[in-house]
């Protein structure tokens, strides 16, 4: 008996043994990372060139295939924004699986890039071979430093004749200290080198050392939406395992859903049974909306589900405000049902109704940033085949108020009298921008121009300079982009993260047309600015207003104070030549036309102001 | 029997203006040949049944580029084909393309009317636009032909380049001493695809801004009413051109040759535009069929361009006082620019330059 029970525990002891080598294995044979660059260093097409070597659908077929796919699914909204890609490769005799994780690439995703790099244990860093490391190489190694994970650095665009892999390898070991000695020479382009990429992937970066008895913890990072299924997260598993049917539980919203479905991609959505600890995949469970998806968010079990959530979690803000409205307001519901569509897929837009005396029925819209704002104007513009009016983008202000208040005030339009406002604050953020030496002088110029305050300045090398300022966010919404790029010849990069509130002396521009204030074009900007804005936009405003059967005055005002006018004089000709041969109907196209243009322009007070008069203002000055 | 007026497009001309957009070019004798010959095709096939014509205008291009056989031709056509009781047959042509003989020619096929493309007296502008003739050739000729005994209409033009409010003056002094019975004065009107345009984009050439082009066309108003030449048209002055009226008044007109357009019952047509397809017998083609309330609004578009505007009782035949209540609502938000009596609805003088702004709201 006592015999039997030792060996019974020897037995047990051998078959738990061999279970844990068992999943030990099978997440040694995991490797999940992604590949970050600075733009322009190859990042796709080495991507593309992985696939092709580990002989998955090629990124060329596969955006055939996505592309095809897309046509039907922009039908029912979809578009499918990052796509994580699951791999097999055999080395040494042994089948791997990589998980290769796309990111976002630019400042505005930066918390959504952290949230994919999050979800990998290490990231190939890729180095063009002729321009070495560029300011967003670093941006990216930090991110990924920050994240833990181990950088295998790859020189690429070997093919090139301006290569100069060595000194590449010098800046790699200089600037980010890792040792280069081993570092893959690639031609991505040429596919030279793609196994020593993937070997090295499967022998320098780290398995997933997950726990598949552990309660289930799984990370989103990203989501997307179907119609037929929900809304689909896009998740790494960290412990335990999930498979249709299961109880989860949202961390951040505490709601509970049923599992319909998992899988992985493949590049296409591919059902498997089950996602273990250290599997990268998507689950179902018949989420109505991608805001209860949220990214960096935590899954875990319903019940008996872990106590601890993933860390890094952020409930995203809109950062920057600015009014979208139909250029013909009997467009306004389909203004509505473009919005909806969009937000489905990306829960970051933010919008709510709003009204503008000049404009009508709009929506007031808040973004992560200016790139998130274009790629939003640019998509109803193209997608849904909308004419839209954007207003100036503004900055959220906190108004505290004489009885101790605070509001926030995202519209210019909503701010309080000015009798009620004790102080306001405005939201700063700490810019970093990267440039070679010779533009220094000019970047710092600009960024005194814009109310910066200079925090440091460092020599990252002989060509490059990092320098650090702290500007008023509503500086930066406004031409502080277009002004860099024109003034270094678009050598400057600039990425900035948000600092926090600070008092300010801000006030609220009004613009006046024909003596009434046009509520779409006012604006909070500094005291110290009011003036030259109000000039800036009156001239602007004086060259797109077509004259009209009257004299119309601009005015700019501060207060009930005009601190700037132009005129448009009034017009006195509009005569059409006269008709050859009786052709009246061209006559007649020619006054439909006039109308036509008359019908898209926006009516304040008396005066017909062209919707390119709502941008106009926006224009950089030079 | 219903009125009708008869337009006979001719596309010749000896060289091309460099502000010109319409359907006209140099042309070899053989072509101009068989150009009329098609042209006296067309006039055979129409059905002139139901219609007394009451005016016919010659228009190009330039009439005047006609050979004096062929000229007849084409008359002889129309008096074979078309019941005629001609209140006014009007020619167009050049200074310098009427002669003696034709002009003697035209008095006695029963021509009544002469109009003359002077455009402008001074060489340095007329240079400048293309124009074939110099001044003095257009003094000359105009005075040859108000001697002929025939109505003289002068086409003058505004808002050229090198123009200036004295040579305005100067020319419009000079064509009124000639005796012409009206002048047009229109102002230049930049086409995209004209020689002048592509000059005027490169900033090879400076047009009078519309501050200066407005002041000109003001200076013309008040030196021709001086004359006694009075503005019935935005751009008329003078003994009143019923062709044109037609126009303006939704009269039933018909159009022979290239491109040549036409009104018939509640029907618009044009004809094609290549030379080619004309001569090989491309049909008329349908334009637009107008409804009655198609119809309203042109009739506000086109008789508000004339100085007596829309009569009342006029309107209210064709359209009804419901139409006429309808008219009332469209202008009301603008009837700050119109002056409305018992009789009829006009744009205020002025505001007539601009008059545009205000029909377009009326279409």
């Amino acid at each position: 008996m006592y015999l039997l029970n030792i060996i019974n525990f020897y037995i047990i002891l051998i078959i738990n043994f061999s279970v844990e080598d068992k999943i030990l294995s099978r997440q040694e044979h995991i490797r999940n990372f992604c590949i970050v660059a600075h733009i322009d260093h190859g990042k796709s097409t080495l991507a593309d060139r992985i696939m092709d070597v580990t002989e998955t659908v090629s990124k060329r077929d596969q955006k055939q295939q996505l592309l095809d796919s897309m046509d039907i699914e922009r039908e029912r909204g979809i578009t499918i924004k990052l796509t994580p890609v699951k791999m097999k490769y055999n080395y040494k005799g042994e089948d791997y699986y990589l998980n290769l994780i796309d990111t976002p690439g630019h400042v505005d995703f930066t918390y959504e890039v952290s949230r994919s790099l999050a979800a990998c244990e290490g990231a190939i860093l890729i180095v063009d071979a002729s321009q070495g490391i560029e300011a967003q190489t670093l941006t990216n190694v930090y991110l990924a430093l920050d994240n833990d994970l181990e950088i295998l650095p790859v020189i690429n665009k070997i093919d090139l004749p301006s290569a100069r892999p060595e000194e590449a390898k010098q800046e790699i070991e200089d600037v980010i200290g890792l040792d280069a000695t081993d570092v893959p020479l690639v031609s991505a382009k040429e596919g030279i080198n793609i196994e020593k990429v993937i070997e090295q992937v499967i022998e320098k970066l780290p398995h997933p050392m997950g726990d598949e008895d552990k309660p289930l913890k799984a990370l989103i990072f990203d989501s997307v939406y179907d119609s037929y299924k929900g809304a689909i997260s896009l998740i790494r598993v960290f412990d335990g395992k999930v498979k249709a049917g299961t109880k989860i539980k949202m961390f951040a919203t505490g709601k509970t859903y049923d599992v319909t479905e998992v899988g992985i991609f493949n590049p296409k959505m591919i059902e498997v049974d089950e996602l273990m600890a250290g599997d990268v995949g998507y689950l179902c469970a018949s989420i109505k909306n991608v805001s209860d998806t949220k990214v960096g968010d935590t899954i875990t079990l319903a019940n008996g589900g872990t106590n601890e959530p993933l860390p890094g979690y952020k409930n995203v803000m809109p950062m920057v405000y600015s009014g979208i409205y139909p250029a013909d307001g009997a467009k306004y519901g389909d203004l509505k049902d473009a919005l909806e569509k969009l937000q489905l897929n990306d829960a970051s837009l933010l919008y709510e109704p709003e009204v503008s005396v000049a404009l009508g029925f709009g929506f007031r819209c808040g973004f992560l940033g200016l790139l998130h704002m274009e790629i939003i104007q640019e998509r109803l513009e193209r997608e849904f085949d909308l004419d839209i009016i954007t207003t100036a983008p503004s900055v959220s202000y906190h108004v505290v108020k004489t009885d101790g208040s605070m509001v926030e005030v995202e519209n210019p339009t909503n701010l309080p009298p000015q009798s009620e406002i004790d102080y306001m604050e405005e939201p700063i953020v700490k810019a970093f921008l990267y440039t070679p030496p010779e533009y220094v002088g000019t970047i710092m110029e600009l960024c005194q121009d814009k109310r910066g305050v200079h925090i440091d300045m460092t020599y990252l090398d002989t060509t490059r300079v990092r320098i650090e300022y702290e500007i008023p966010l509503n500086e930066i919404v406004y031409d502080f982009f277009d002004s860099l790029k024109s003034r270094t010849k678009g050598y400057a990069s600039f990425d900035y993260e948000i600092a926090g509130y600070r008092q300010s002396n801000l006030v609220k521009l009004d613009i006046m047309l024909n003596g009434e204030i046009c509520d779409a074009l006012s604006l909070i900007v500094h005291r110290d600015k009011a003036y030259s804005r109000g000039r800036s936009i009156a001239e602007k405003l004086k060259e797109v207003i077509p004259r009209q059967m009257f004299e119309i005055p601009i005015q700019a005002s501060v207060g009930s104070k005009v601190i700037a006018r132009e005129t448009v004089k009034a017009m006195r000709k509009d005569v059409l030549a006269k008709c050859y041969g009786g052709d009246i109907t061209r006559k007649k196209k020619l006054l439909e036309k006039q109308k036509e243009g008359k019908k898209r322009m926006r009516q304040v007070g008396t005066v017909q102001v062209p919707s390119e008069a709502f941008m106009t203002i926006l224009k950089f000055d030079k | 029997m219903k009125k009708l007026s008869i337009y006979i497009h001719i596309p010749f001309c000896k060289s091309k203006c460099a502000y010109c957009d319409f359907v006209s070019f140099k042309c070899n004798e053989e072509s101009v040949k068989k150009y009329v010959q098609s042209l006296i095709a067309e006039i055979n096939n129409f059905d002139s049944s139901g219609y007394v014509v009451d005016s016919i205008f010659f228009g190009g291009g330039t009439p005047t580029y006609l050979s004096e056989e062929l000229f007849e031709s084409i008359v002889n056509c129309i008096n074979k084909n078309f019941k005629l009781d001609l209140k006014e047959f009007t020619v167009e042509g050049n200074p310098d393309s009427y002669t003696k003989t034709k002009v003697e020619l035209y008095k006695s096929l029963g021509v009544t009317r002469l109009s003359v493309g002077v455009q402008s007296l001074n060489d340095k502008v007329l240079s400048c636009i293309g124009r074939v003739h110099n001044s003095a050739k257009a003094i000359e000729g105009l005075n040859m032909l108000v001697n002929s005994g025939l109505d003289v209409n002068c086409d003058m033009m505004i808002g050229l380049p090198n123009q200036t409010l004295n040579i305005v003056k100067n020319d419009l002094k000079q064509v009124i001493a000639c005796g012409v019975k009206s002048v047009s004065c229109y102002s230049l009107i930049l086409e995209e695809d004209t020689p002048l345009y592509k000059n005027v984009q490169t900033g090879k050439i400076v047009l009078p801004n519309e501050d200066l082009t407005v002041d000109m066309y003001d200076l013309a108003v008040k030196t021709l009413q001086k004359s006694g030449l009075n503005r019935y048209e935005i751009s008329n002055f003078g003994k009143p051109c019923l062709h044109n009226i037609g126009y303006w008044k939704l009269k039933e007109y018909i159009g022979f040759g290239l491109s040549a357009h036409s009104f018939i019952g509640n029907t618009r047509f044009y004809n094609t535009s290549n030379f080619d397809n004309y001569i090989n017998g491309s049909e008329r083609m349908v334009e637009e069929v107008l409804t009655l309330e198609n119809m309203r609004k042109e009739y506000a578009m086109l008789s508000l361009r004339m100085d007596e505007g829309i009569i009342i009782e006029d309107y209210v035949k064709l359209f009804g006082i419901d139409g006429l209540n309808k008219l009332f609502e469209e202008i009301d938000n603008n009837i700050q620019y119109y002056n409305v009596s018992k009789n009829n609805i006009a744009i205020k003088p002025e505001f007539i330059y601009m008059s545009n702004s205000l029909i377009a709201e009326l279409i």
